[in-house]
């Protein structure tokens, strides 16, 4: 069953994820990962992926039981993560190996060879159509464009603005949205022509999520502390939202009816009304939070209880029992 | 002392059939063989069933969702029906009655709990998505209710039917 959305946060400051219940907003568990930098969440929700850019490796979470269950190793300096909208496999940018390695969902191993993207990658954003994959080059101020089907660049990088750095797709896959944390902008690639429309946001852009319909894309700007609201159809910003200090990351509810923000100096998180573009909460208690991701809170929903199971069976055995003791019927 | 024995033997071949047909649920190859990919297919019926109606629900592995909404239940093993299946077959299978009178009761029994699960699956994911505050009251005591009482009164029908169908001195076919 599901209550709502449980919210992983990322907590650069002290070596933990925290879990959140978004329906309450409140801290329901904490899990203990050591230099945790982005998050990823397959699409049914089991499993969290954790880039560990200090110690090169990629933690996978079991989100039923929230623990642990497996490291991989992949290359020098992971940041983000992505994954295929079937959730069979998971990308991750290596910032420092510039390079792009691929996680096998199903054994969470290594498939194949790193791929070589520009210099610098900081995050990739697999669309949720088609096979193409987005990889931002912080370094080279570039984009590399993916084929997830063969897991191979496509054609030359596409020249974006300045130290590109957090990516989305919008979900019908024709446009990609790049903040661009050196010239307070936004670039916007239209995937079928790769032309690049610009649009000015506040300062510092670090993130972007889209709602998903589509219709919007949140920009966190981390030095002016707010967040520039984009309606992809015109591509102008149609509202800025004043949010905690130093924000970083942003992702919205599947529902599309909120937008969490990580506030990393402020140690918290500003809940974002996407019907109203205001900030409706600012959930505290977090330490130096820098990225978030949502996992459905999923529960079994076993047929009978166990005490029902036993009531049943007793049930029927006592009436055949019964009917025996009034008859004379002979046993099998 | 007869009828007591024949109550006994009853109730020895109904706890070896249960216990014998569970402990084999837990045995890694009829898991990987039978019930996962069962369990897998129920979703999939569900999701199929839902999207009938347009629904846009998406059947990923055991989990059933809404495609662009918020709502999901999970079913994993215990959630598809497969142990009240066995409890019942397992209260009609040393049932002293010709073997047709079983494999009828058996047959429509697993149809009739299994297409009540279907049910119950689709209203947990709608009530999961439009009514949260009457999910635990669905799941925690309705259907728990009416699953078990849909078994009951199924046992006692089979029984009463078979009763009249092979009356008592025709039962022949009872020791085959």
């Amino acid at each position: 069953m599901v209550r709502a959305e449980k919210a992983y946060v990322v907590n650069s400051a002290n070596n933990t994820v925290s879990v959140v219940d978004t329906a309450s907003n409140s801290l329901v568990g904490t899990i203990a990962i050591t230099g945790p930098t982005r998050i990823a969440i397959n699409p049914i929700g089991t499993k969290a992926y954790i880039s560990q850019e200090s110690t090169n490796v990629v933690s996978v979470i079991d989100t039923l039981s929230d623990t642990v269950v497996r490291t991989v190793a992949v290359g020098v300096g992971p940041r983000g993560l992505s994954i295929t909208p079937d959730g069979s496999r998971v990308y991750v940018v290596n910032n420092a190996s510039n390079s792009l390695s691929v996680i096998n969902s199903s054994t969470d191993t290594i498939i194949g060879s790193p791929i070589a993207v520009g210099a610098g990658p900081s995050a990739v954003a697999v669309a949720a159509v088609g096979s193409r994959a987005y990889v931002s080059n912080q370094t080279a101020g570039t984009v590399s464009v993916v084929n997830t089907a063969t897991d191979t660049v496509i054609g030359a990088p596409i020249t974006v603005g300045s130290s590109p750095t957090r990516i989305a797709v919008t979900p019908d896959g024709s446009q990609a949205y790049v903040a661009n944390q050196g010239d307070n902008s936004v670039s916007v690639i239209d995937t079928s022509t790769l032309s690049v429309t610009t649009v000015s946001v506040g300062n510092s852009p670090r993130s972007v999520a889209i709602t998903p319909d589509g219709t919007k894309a949140y920009v966190v700007n981390g030095s002016s502390n707010d967040v520039s609201v984009i309606n992809t159809t015109t591509n102008l910003v149609i509202a800025t939202i004043g949010v905690g200090l130093a924000p970083r990351g942003i992702r919205v509810t599947s529902d599309g009816a909120k937008a969490y923000v990580t506030n990393n100096t402020g140690n918290s998180l500003s809940v974002i009304n996407t019907s109203t573009d205001s900030v409706d909460a600012t959930v505290a208690g977090f330490a130096g939070p820098v990225d978030i991701a949502f996992a459905l809170d999923l529960t079994a929903v076993p047929t009978l209880s166990q005490w029902a199971m036993i009531a049943l069976g007793l049930l029927l055995a006592g009436f055949a029992v019964t009917r025996f003791q009034r008859s004379s019927i002979a046993p099998a | 002392m007869l009828k007591r024995f024949r109550g006994l033997a009853y109730l020895a071949a109904f706890a070896l059939l249960t216990l014998g047909t569970m402990a084999l649920l837990i045995v890694p190859a009829v898991d990987a063989g039978f019930t996962q990919p069962f369990t897998r297919a129920l979703v999939v019926v569900c999701a199929g069933m839902m999207n009938l109606f347009g629904a846009g629900v998406v059947a990923s592995g055991v989990v059933l969702s809404f495609a662009h909404a918020s709502g999901a239940v999970m079913v994993s093993s215990g959630c598809n029906g497969v142990e009240v299946c066995i409890l019942f077959a397992a209260a009609i299978a040393p049932f002293p009655v010709p073997i047709r009178a079983r494999i009828v009761g058996i047959v429509v029994g697993v149809a009739v709990i299994q297409v009540l699960n279907l049910a119950r699956i689709i209203s947990l994911l709608i009530l999961a998505r439009f009514a949260q505050n009457l999910f635990d009251f669905f799941h925690l005591f309705f259907w728990d209710a009416f699953i078990m009482l849909d078994a009951v009164v199924m046992f006692l029908v089979w029984h009463h039917w078979q009763a009249k169908r092979w009356p008592m001195g025709t039962s022949q076919e009872a020791a085959s």
